[in-house]
Parts: C-alpha cells; sequence; structure tokens
C-alpha cells in the first residue's frame, strides 16, 4: 500500500517535472528567438503632460500601433521599441528629451511633433546623424531637410489649398488671422500675408497671442472691429477651442478658418466650431490591404476610428520599418546616414492612405482636402491636389 | 474710438473681477498681516469645485455655487488654521509664513493637476454671450462682475463699518496685537478676515469659469494680480485694493490697444512698478496713514 501510494506518487512527480521541462524549455525557446531578433530603438518626443497631452496621446496610439503591426510581421528581422520622452510641447523639455535618445538610448530614428519642439531638435538629430520624423508640427519652417523629414504637409501647403477655395469660392475678401506667437503661428501669419497678396485678398488684422494665454476678451474686440470676411485661428490644442468659444461668445459669427489642428475630437465636437472650414491631409480610407488593416485595427483596439495624426505617426514607423527592411536586404549597418540614403532610394513607400513621396527639403507631398465641421464631424467640401 | 471703448468695458469687467480677489487679499493680510499668496489656491478650487459640481455632476446652479464657497471658505480658514497660526506662534517671521504660503499655492495647483489635468475646462452658458449695446457688446458675465463687485466691496464696507466684528477687524488693521490684549481673541477674529477673504474671491472663480475658461496656472496669475492691486491701491486700504484690482484691469485691456495681447502682464507690472517707484503708499495708502 506505501509502496504502490509512493510510487504513485513519484510516476505523477515525474509527469509534473517533465511538463514542467516542456514549459520552461518552450519559454526558454520563445525568448531566444525573441531575443535573437535584433532591438531597432526608435524615439518619441510627444507632448504626455501639460495642456497639450491630448496630441502625445493621439500621436502614441498610431506609433503604438505600428510598432504592433511591424513586430508581428514574421518578414521583419527585428524588433522595433519606442523611448518615449516627455516634450510637453516645449522647446526646452524636448531637448533634453533629445539629448536623451541621443545620447542614453542611442536611437537612430525620432518621432517629432510641433513646429517648436521640431525645431529646437533638428539641430541636435542633423549633428548626430539622427533620422527624425515629424507628423504633427505643420510650421513651414520645418522644411528643413537633411535628417528631418515631415510625413504631414506644412501650413504653407495648407493655406496653398485653402486660400485660392475661400478667395474664389466662397467670396472672401478679407481675412482676420489670430495666430501664436511661436515659429508655427508666425510661419502661417506669413504664409498667409504672401498669398493673400498673390490672390487679391487682405489680411486686415493680425493678432498675435501668447502661446498659454486662455483669455481673449481683449483680442475679440479687436476682431469685431475687423469687419473681416473670415477668421483664420492659427493656434491648437485647449487654446484653439478657447478662441473659438469665446468669439462666438463675443457675438463673432464670421466664418473661422484653419488648419489640420482642428481636426482632433475636442474641436470637432465644440459647438463653436461647428462650421469651421479647414485643411487637412488627404488620406484615401481604401488605399491599400495595409490601410484596410490598419482601420480594422485601429478601431478594435481604441474603439474610434483614427485622424490623419495617428495615420501620419502609424506611417513614420512603417516608413522606419520599411527603411531597416531595405538596409538588411542591401546587407548595409542601420545608421543615420544610410537610413538618409535609403530614403532617397526606395522614394516611394507604400503607406496607409496610400504610396507618398517626398521633396527634396524633407517635405510630403499629398494632396490636402479641405473640410466642414458639421454636427461633430467633418464632411469634405473638396480634395486639392497641389503642384511640386 | 469705438475699440477703445470696447476695451474699456472688458477692462471694467476682468478689473471688477480682480478688485473682489484685491479686496480679498488686502483684508487678510491687514488683519492678519498674512502675506496669503496662496490666496490664488483659494480661487482654483473655488473654480474647479463649481466646474466639476455645474458642469460634471450636474448640479443646479445656486447649489454649485454654495458648494464653491463652502471649499474656498474652509480652504481659506483651513490653511489659517493649520499653517498660519501654528507659525506665528512660534514667532516665525514674515518671510517664513510667505514662504510657506507659496508652499500652500504649489500644493494646491499640483493637486488640481492630478485631479483634473492641465486641460482647459470652461462651462457653457448662456452666461458668456451677450448683446449689442449701440456698437459696445456687453456680455452677461461682464454685467455680473461689475454688479458683484459694487455690491460685495459695498457690503464688506458697510460690515466693517457697522458691525462689532467689522469693528474689531478694523482694530486689528491698526494693531493687531492690542485686540489680543483687549482679550478680544485676535485668531478667532482673523480666522473670520480669512473667511471673508476667502468667500470674496468665489464669484471671480465661478464667473471666469464661464468667460475664460479654467486652467491650474490660473491661481499664481490671480495671486500676482489681488497683490499688485492691493498695493497700487495702498497696501491695507480696502477700498484702495478695490479701486486698485480695477485700475489693473482697465490698463491692461486699454494697454492691448496697439500692443499684442503678450504684454497684459507687462502692463500690469509696470503699472505696478511705476506705482511702487512714484507713488510707493499706492493711491489711498497715505490717507491711511494720517488716519
Amino acid at each position: 500500500m506505501t509502496l504502490s501510494c509512493s510510487l504513485k506518487t513519484g510516476i505523477r512527480a515525474t509527469r509534473i517535472l517533465a511538463v514542467l521541462t516542456v514549459a520552461v524549455a518552450g519559454l526558454m525557446s520563445a525568448s531566444a528567438s525573441a531575443a535573437d531578433k535584433p532591438v531597432h530603438a526608435l524615439g518619441a518626443l510627444f507632448p504626455l503632460t501639460g495642456p497639450n497631452a491630448v496630441y502625445g496621446t493621439l500621436f502614441s496610439q498610431g506609433a503604438d500601433l505600428a510598432v504592433e503591426h511591424v513586430n508581428a510581421d514574421a518578414d521583419f528581422d527585428g524588433r522595433l521599441n519606442i523611448h518615449y520622452e516627455d516634450s510637453q510641447a516645449l522647446p526646452q523639455p524636448a531637448v533634453v528629451g533629445m539629448n536623451k535618445l541621443v545620447n542614453v538610448d542611442k536611437v537612430k530614428f525620432v518621432l517629432s511633433a510641433f513646429s517648436g519642439v521640431s525645431q529646437a531638435i533638428a539641430p541636435i538629430g542633423n549633428r548626430s546623424h539622427v533620422f527624425m520624423v515629424n507628423g504633427g508640427g505643420v510650421s513651414p519652417e520645418l522644411a528643413i531637410g537633411d535628417y528631418f523629414l515631415n510625413d504631414i504637409p506644412l501650413s504653407d501647403d495648407e493655406v496653398n489649398a485653402l486660400l485660392p477655395y475661400v478667395v474664389n469660392d466662397m467670396d472672401v475678401k478679407k481675412i482676420a488671422v489670430i495666430h501664436v506667437n511661436d515659429p508655427f503661428g508666425n510661419g502661417v501669419n506669413k504664409v498667409i500675408k504672401q498669398r493673400c497678396q498673390e490672390l487679391g485678398c487682405s489680411v486686415v488684422s493680425d493678432i498675435s497671442i501668447d502661446p498659454s494665454s486662455t483669455s481673449f476678451q481683449s483680442e475679440v474686440v479687436k476682431l469685431r472691429v475687423a469687419r473681416a470676411d473670415a477668421i483664420y485661428i492659427a493656434s491648437y490644442g485647449q487654446q484653439q477651442n478657447v478662441i473659438a468659444k469665446q468669439l462666438r461668445d463675443g457675438g463673432i459669427r464670421t466664418q473661422l478658418l484653419s488648419y489640420s489642428a482642428f481636426g482632433i475630437p475636442a474641436t470637432q465636437k465644440l459647438g463653436a466650431a461647428q462650421g469651421a472650414i479647414y485643411t487637412a491631409e488627404h488620406i484615401d480610407y481604401d488605399a491599400n490591404d495595409m490601410t484596410r488593416q490598419f482601420l480594422t485595427d485601429f478601431k478594435a483596439k481604441y474603439g474610434t476610428t483614427p485622424n490623419y495624426y495617428q495615420v501620419n505617426y502609424y506611417n513614420a514607423v512603417r516608413i522606419y520599418a520599411d527603411l531597416i527592411a531595405y538596409l538588411n536586404e542591401k546587407d548595409r549597418e542601420i545608421t543615420g546616414e544610410n537610413l538618409s540614403a535609403a530614403l532617397h532610394e526606395i522614394e516611394t513607400f507604400d503607406v496607409v492612405g496610400g504610396p507618398i513621396s517626398f521633396r527634396d527639403d524633407g517635405t510630403v507631398q499629398m494632396p490636402i482636402e479641405i473640410n466642414r465641421i458639421d454636427g461633430g464631424s467633418s464632411k469634405v467640401l473638396k480634395t486639392v491636389e497641389l503642384s511640386e | 474710438m469705438i475699440v477703445l471703448l470696447q476695451l474699456f468695458v472688458e477692462g471694467l469687467a476682468a478689473g471688477s473681477l480682480y478688485a473682489l480677489a484685491a479686496v480679498g487679499f488686502a483684508l487678510i493680510y491687514a488683519t492678519t498681516r498674512t502675506f496669503h499668496f496662496a490666496h490664488g489656491g483659494t480661487m482654483l478650487l473655488a473654480a474647479y469645485t463649481f466646474y466639476q459640481t455645474v458642469a460634471v455632476w450636474q448640479w443646479p446652479v445656486a447649489l454649485a455655487v454654495l458648494a464653491a464657497l463652502v471649499v474656498a471658505t474652509l480652504f481659506g480658514v483651513g490653511v489659517d488654521r493649520l499653517v498660519y497660526q501654528p507659525m506665528r506662534r512660534t514667532d516665525a517671521s514674515f518671510l517664513t509664513i510667505f514662504a510657506a504660503s507659496f508652499g500652500v499655492l504649489i500644493v494646491v495647483t499640483n493637486t488640481v493637476v492630478l485631479l483634473f489635468g492641465n486641460s482647459f475646462y470652461s462651462v457653457d452658458s448662456t452666461l458668456s454671450q451677450g448683446f449689442l449695446v449701440g456698437p459696445i457688446f456687453v456680455t452677461y458675465v461682464n454685467i455680473l462682475a461689475v454688479v458683484l463687485a459694487v455690491l460685495l466691496i459695498v457690503a464688506l464696507q458697510l460690515f466693517i463699518h457697522r458691525t462689532r466684528t467689522g469693528v474689531v477687524l478694523r482694530a486689528m488693521m491698526d494693531d493687531p496685537a492690542l485686540v489680543g490684549i483687549f482679550g478680544l481673541g485676535d485668531r478667532r477674529y482673523g480666522t473670520i478676515a480669512f473667511a471673508i477673504g476667502s468667500a470674496l474671491i468665489v464669484p471671480a472663480a465661478i464667473l471666469t469659469s464661464y468667460s475664460s475658461g479654467l486652467q491650474p496656472s490660473m491661481g499664481a496669475v490671480i495671486t500676482l494680480l489681488a497683490i499688485a492691486g492691493a498695493i497700487v491701491g495702498g497696501i491695507g486700504n480696502l477700498w484702495g485694493a478695490a479701486i486698485g484690482g480695477l485700475l489693473l484691469g482697465i490698463a491692461e485691456n486699454l494697454g492691448v490697444w496697439q500692443l499684442s495681447s503678450s504684454w497684459k502682464p507687462a502692463i500690469t507690472f509696470g503699472v505696478l512698478l511705476l506705482f511702487l517707484m512714484v507713488r510707493p503708499d499706492g493711491l489711498l495708502g497715505a490717507r491711511t496713514r494720517r488716519s
């Protein structure tokens, strides 16, 4: 009885041991195969805190999904890993974050956002030969080139698409501009003035505001007196919503114009922003299998439809993966110089929304759509193909 | 001309809210000699309480106003009882109490950031809309700001001059130690001053949540404006603080007639600097000293 019992116990123990051994071996082999794949780190300088943290969340959703997709791709030799740093959408913390990404994390590729941030980190990246892709900032000054790439159309492209439409189709002759006093806002103001002059409209008032201001009563006074046919808001984040609200509260019913920042959900749902016309890059959500896969997985993961910011950062990561795959195929080392060379050799990238290419100054070439916010969502009024 | 008039109207409304903040600060300072830098924290808590109750929890406005009033008063009294009074008992210097007050404001600001984040919030209401009076656009918030400021500051003056508590508070403005010697309990009356001063900032908090909206950084801004208003008006003089706050609001709005709005803080503190150099006692400060 005792012998049979201890025998059974011994057999059971042996079986458990065998199962455990197999499980551990399986785990070890799985982790070994994962560990065998080279890890390609990339950095992301997004506002994770502060008033523009809402953008950081949007941007990282696109980037994270791309990393998931690339890592799940059996053909891709390696694994991507994002190192996030909080830029707070401000140049100074961004420079600190960029230095850490370049010198400590040793990344070869950085996702950037916001014009001031991008302009601040570009010299560091160019000096260190670190490839940077901006998918959120739209200042015309971001046509930096070298190691700096934009996969979002810059505001001069957006203004070039919008102004002919509002001047010719909407008979807008007098435009007022309220813009943040930073590289982006000043750049947009400059482009609107130049383009308006060419098209025969006039900028009757241009008001610069502090990026941290939330009270615009005196600006509303000036804009009311300007009697413009349309008011262009060149701001971002919560501030653009505050401006729209205070303009409407102040009795100004003038047509509002803006750029891609008006595409964020908070602005789309804002009562004061209804009827606003804004530009954004055109994305064909039925362009290819990758786009359809992206759309399905994005909705499943985040429970919402993606916007162009999420597409841009998804695409930026996919471009990095394509560059790595290209260099691996050519048996070349993954360095900033080789990434830059590969970009010029590949020329066109098949990404979400269809193929995109880049100009020599690092700007993307893609169609721009003109939208109107209506009932909490956007309706496309026109799609404009811009020439070289 | 219309622009200037419209800017004057906006300045009058903004100045009325600054006046309430400055009078509250001046009352607390004059009676307890406490440089209550955390006064902006009171506004922050009142404003976010109002937002949370009326916009998120959908309480009736009257109940939300009451909640903001209770939170602001309890905070002011609590800071006095738990921070300032123990420090005063150990003969802490003016600078030490000031540093503690500054610390309280930082803690409150960070607590608000933790609870609500750094995002901008505002309370949607028809109150922030308005109507044209001739060529001038006036919002309901503008009217409420001026009316409430006048009513509350006059009511405070009546209270100070016509009630026994008010008389003791006035005595404390002259010499807090003397009030203690007479056995009137300067700590108790100090608490009353904190309660009234904190309650005075509540209308400013609520009206700001309707008009400009809320951000955690506004606590420090309103503190600086309250201090500047109190100094420009003549530190320790309640009427002076009211006029000082009003003057700053008008100056910063008229100032942006030809300048960018980025200059607003520079205008405010330029006015303060000017007064400190030309009339260091403030507008009504000298009269107070003579009396």
